[in-house]
């Protein structure tokens, strides 16, 4: 090679070699961060709160709650507010004890699955956020990292079914955002998606439960789309007591008359609420009305046969005649969707959803010896509330002393 | 071979002029410390300084948003209390409190180090977070029905604070919300202070200075330039500058009165910027008011004041519409003297119960009002006596000369009770007028004799 590209080439690579190492570097010293084995500081009012969900979460799953809430670690475009002290203590040990505990003693590896599965964090927001269709938002999932659960303020432990209990408020929405989560690392079987197709409504807000349900879906929400359809599923038949859910398989096998009634004028609309009065015969065909998002007025009742005038034509017993369809049977609909997922958590995760279902109940509703639930007039006995006799406390004053004994 | 030597010795040159530029552009460290090292710094100093600068604790005047023309555009006074252990406890009393017009609570909040050293009150308290909240618990009040609250908004307030300026010793500390931009301020109490009776005091001075049911005006003299501000007692008073109108000049600035220690501080949410590019620092945006001439004076060294509305001209032309009245027992808007001319005209006529002052075609009536005693039954009457009277704006005062009563029926009530006469006679001085607490507030009339300070009386 000619001996001058030889220099050059030498030369190049010196100048290289120079440019890399000729300006300054900052000298890298210790963290700046303080790194003490203890890093809660005991002083703090919340030392036995952060101390427990250290030792309840983070060390044992590597979660961490977060209850102070982060402003920035919240949808921006929504007002919410945080969650009040005394609430996240309660969220947290009702957390670790309805949901936590239940997985990690019945999923096949323990632990180990709420290690690889459960969200890193756990945001509680004390509000909930509302939104511009008029609902409300009471928790999300992000992918499968984390969970926010809102509405936090208005937790109350002695109230467990019902529109602002503890189940349709926080522990069904962290188990539909679990199977999320879950659906991340084992997507759901597609056939699923192919049983409720076309069916599937953005609309489902305004959507009553009985039309819901009658097509094959355990609440409204999951008419919105498969993926919800299959959490709906799953976190509702673990959080649903037996009767509740008997209830909406009830609904679910009937065909439903959703009528729309004319309101441009009051006259047309006097009219037609006449109308379906006259028509009704007993409770069972009159249904009631609802109105949508949109200012609809829809009347909503089960399918029944009528004659020509609409009212109601019974056998000649004088029994309401049920009528079907539009050939869904809602009821075979809901079983069929729920042997898959009772076979997808069996295979890929080792859980009985049965199992599942009966420990989450037996947590939240006092049995009896047999196994049975206990009633007291009809309802079920919150055991969280429920004070023993003996001892004088509730099982919920067992739960929070887990955190009080902190303090000491 | 040359061309060899050529390239070879370019590539030599350039190459050597590249190292050197290399480093050209690297700066020297402006700070001692990094980024992260100042931050952390500041919040261990502001964490210290919330609790010690303030052991009585904070006034809070907060801005919840940057709207000016709703009914969530107020502003609110809190007081709170920052404990080492990262508790606060806080105190307020206005619409939102949830329990009632008084409200405590206690939660936590903590300085957090976000892109810059941030106040947050991050978990729930009645007071402060009813300002954020999207969803009020009962709704049982008017506002609380608007579209707003439906929509899941609230009233949009801040929870978290960017520490704008909190100096090392200082007794203030000023905050910027964190999304609506608008800054609050908190003044550290100078002593120990019950909470409910901090806010029933703070209640009545707004009663007295800016009364909601009774429209007040004042002017603001800024930079040689007088504005005026009208509706104070709505708390989102409208400024404008005196020589235009509201309409089409003015603007609508929230403000809070506090008192912290013996003074009593008004804030504006914004400062009262009129010029053309809305960038006067001179701007006026707190005062604090001098009881020696009554006035709000501006904390910044501009010379601005709120100045109250001279009352003469006011109660000139209140009077010819509206009559001024009291009660013959109203024994804390009077003299003992006047009380006791009042009580020993009742013992002669006992359906005595009050009199009223009222202008009518440029003579001033003094109307006596009692019962009569006709046909079996007590009838409401009154009797007037005519006065004429003089107006003085330049001292603020009021001459009544007594002419005498003004019909038959007053004739006769004087002549049946001789401790009329005195009463009446008391009335033909010359008084000083004013606001019965301030003239910033004329709601009520107060009337001082220039000849013995000792006897006044206050018309409602």
């Amino acid at each position: 090679m000619n001996i001058y590209i030889k220099n050059l080439i030498l030369a190049l690579i010196a100048i290289v070699t120079l440019g890399m190492t000729s300006c300054s570097e900052d000298k890298l010293g210790d963290t700046i961060f303080p790194a003490t084995e203890e890093d809660l500081d005991q002083t703090s009012y919340t030392y036995p709160l952060d101390a427990y969900l250290r030792d309840s979460f983070l060390i044992p799953y590597n979660v961490q709650f977060i209850y102070k809430m982060e402003d920035v670690g919240t949808k921006m475009q929504r007002n919410v507010v945080p969650a009040n002290y005394e609430k996240s203590v309660q969220l947290a040990v009702l957390s670790n004890y309805l949901w936590y505990d239940v997985y990690r003693k019945l999923a096949g590896e323990h632990e180990l699955f709420l290690k690889k599965y459960s969200p890193r964090i756990i945001h509680v927001i004390g509000s909930p956020s509302y939104n511009s269709d008029g609902t409300m938002t009471l928790g999300y999932a992000e992918n499968g990292i984390k969970i926010t659960l809102q509405a936090a303020n208005w937790l109350d432990y002695h109230v467990i079914e019902g529109l602002r209990g503890l189940n349709y408020m926080f522990f069904h929405t962290m188990h539909h955002e679990f199977v999320h989560i879950l659906d991340q690392t084992y997507s759901h079987p597609q056939p699923f998606n192919l049983i409720s197709n076309g069916l599937y409504d953005s609309n489902w807000p305004d959507t009553p439960k009985e039309l819901a349900n009658s097509r094959g879906f355990v609440t409204p929400y999951a008419s919105a789309e498969d993926m919800e359809d299959w959490a709906e599923l799953i976190s509702n038949y673990v959080t649903m007591n037996e009767a509740t859910w008997d209830s909406m398989m009830v609904r679910a096998s009937f065909d439903y008359d959703d009528i729309k009634i004319e309101v441009e004028n009051e006259d047309k609309f006097k009219d037609s609420l006449t109308k379906i009065r006259l028509t009704a015969v007993d409770l069972d065909s009159v249904g009631y009305y609802y109105t949508t998002s949109n200012y609809e007025v829809h009347w909503i009742r089960k399918m029944i046969r009528r004659d020509g005038n609409d009212r109601p034509q019974p056998d000649a017993d004088g029994n309401i005649i049920y009528e079907y369809k539009d050939g869904i049977n809602g009821v075979d609909i809901i079983n069929q969707k729920l042997t898959m997922a009772k076979q997808w958590l069996k295979d890929h995760f080792q859980i009985d959803l049965d199992e599942l279902r009966k420990e989450v109940q037996g947590r939240q509703y006092v049995t009896n010896p047999d196994g049975t639930y206990k009633k007291v007039g009809g309802n079920y006995v919150n055991r969280l509330s429920e004070v023993d006799p003996v001892t004088g406390k509730s099982l919920m004053d067992t739960l929070l002393e887990d955190v009080e004994k902190y303090k000491k | 071979m040359n061309m060899n030597k050529i390239l070879f010795a370019s590539v030599l040159l350039c190459g050597t002029a590249m190292l050197f530029t290399s480093c050209k552009n690297e700066e020297d460290d402006l700070f001692s410390q990094s980024a992260a090292e100042r931050l952390d710094s500041y919040k261990t100093q502001y964490t210290s300084q919330m609790v010690d600068n303030a052991p009585n604790g904070w006034v809070f005047q907060y801005f919840p948003n940057e709207e000016t023309s709703t009914k969530r555009s107020y502003g609110y006074v809190l007081l709170m209390k920052f404990f080492g252990d990262h508790r606060v406890a806080m105190a307020m009393s206005n619409r939102y409190s949830q329990t009632g017009a008084y409200a405590t609570d206690t939660s936590l909040w903590e300085v957090i180090t976000d892109n810059g050293p941030v106040l947050s009150f991050n978990s729930y308290n009645e007071c402060l977070h009813a300002f954020s909240n999207p969803f009020l618990e009962t709704p049982t009040i008017n506002y609380l029905t608007e579209a707003t609250f439906e929509s899941g908004e609230g009233i949009g307030g801040d929870y978290e604070f960017v520490i704008v300026d909190a100096p090392a010793e200082g007794k203030y500390v000023t905050l910027k919300g964190k999304k609506r931009a608008t800054y609050s301020r908190m003044l550290a109490l100078p002593e120990a202070v019950d909470s409910k009776q901090y806010f029933d005091e703070l209640s009545q001075l707004n009663s007295d200075f800016f009364p909601k049911s009774f429209t007040t005006k004042c002017r603001l003299i800024q930079n040689g330039q007088t504005f005026v501000v009208d509706s104070m007692s709505t708390g989102l008073p409208v400024i404008y500058p005196e020589e235009g109108n509201a309409t089409d000049d003015g603007k609508r600035i929230p403000f809070v009165m506090a008192i912290v220690g013996d003074k009593y501080n008004v804030r504006f949410r914004d400062p009262i910027d009129f010029s053309d590019k809305g960038n006067d620092k001179s701007a006026s945006q707190e005062f604090i008011y001098n009881p020696a001439d009554d006035t709000f004076e501006s904390v910044s060294d501009n010379g601005a004041k709120l100045v109250p509305i001279q009352p003469i001209p006011f109660f000139q032309a209140r009077l010819k519409g509206v009559a001024y009245s009291i009660r013959y027992d109203n024994k804390t808007s009077m003299s003992d003297n006047f009380s006791t001319l009042m009580n020993n005209f009742r013992q002669q006529q006992s359906g005595f119960s009050s009199i009223d002052l009222k202008e009518s075609n440029g003579t001033m009536l003094l109307t006596v009002h009692y019962t009569r005693y006709i046909n079996k039954r007590y009838t409401p009457a009154e009797a007037s006596f005519k006065y004429q009277v003089t107006y003085n704006a330049e001292d603020n005062t009021i001459t009544l000369v007594l002419d005498g009563p003004m019909d038959t029926i007053a004739s006769t009530l004087l002549a049946n009770n001789s401790a009329l006469q005195p009463l009446l006679q008391a009335f033909e001085q010359t008084f000083k007028v004013s606001g019965h607490a301030t003239n910033f507030s004329l709601r009520r009339m107060k009337m001082v004799s220039t000849t013995d300070s000792n006897m006044w009386i206050i018309f409602n």
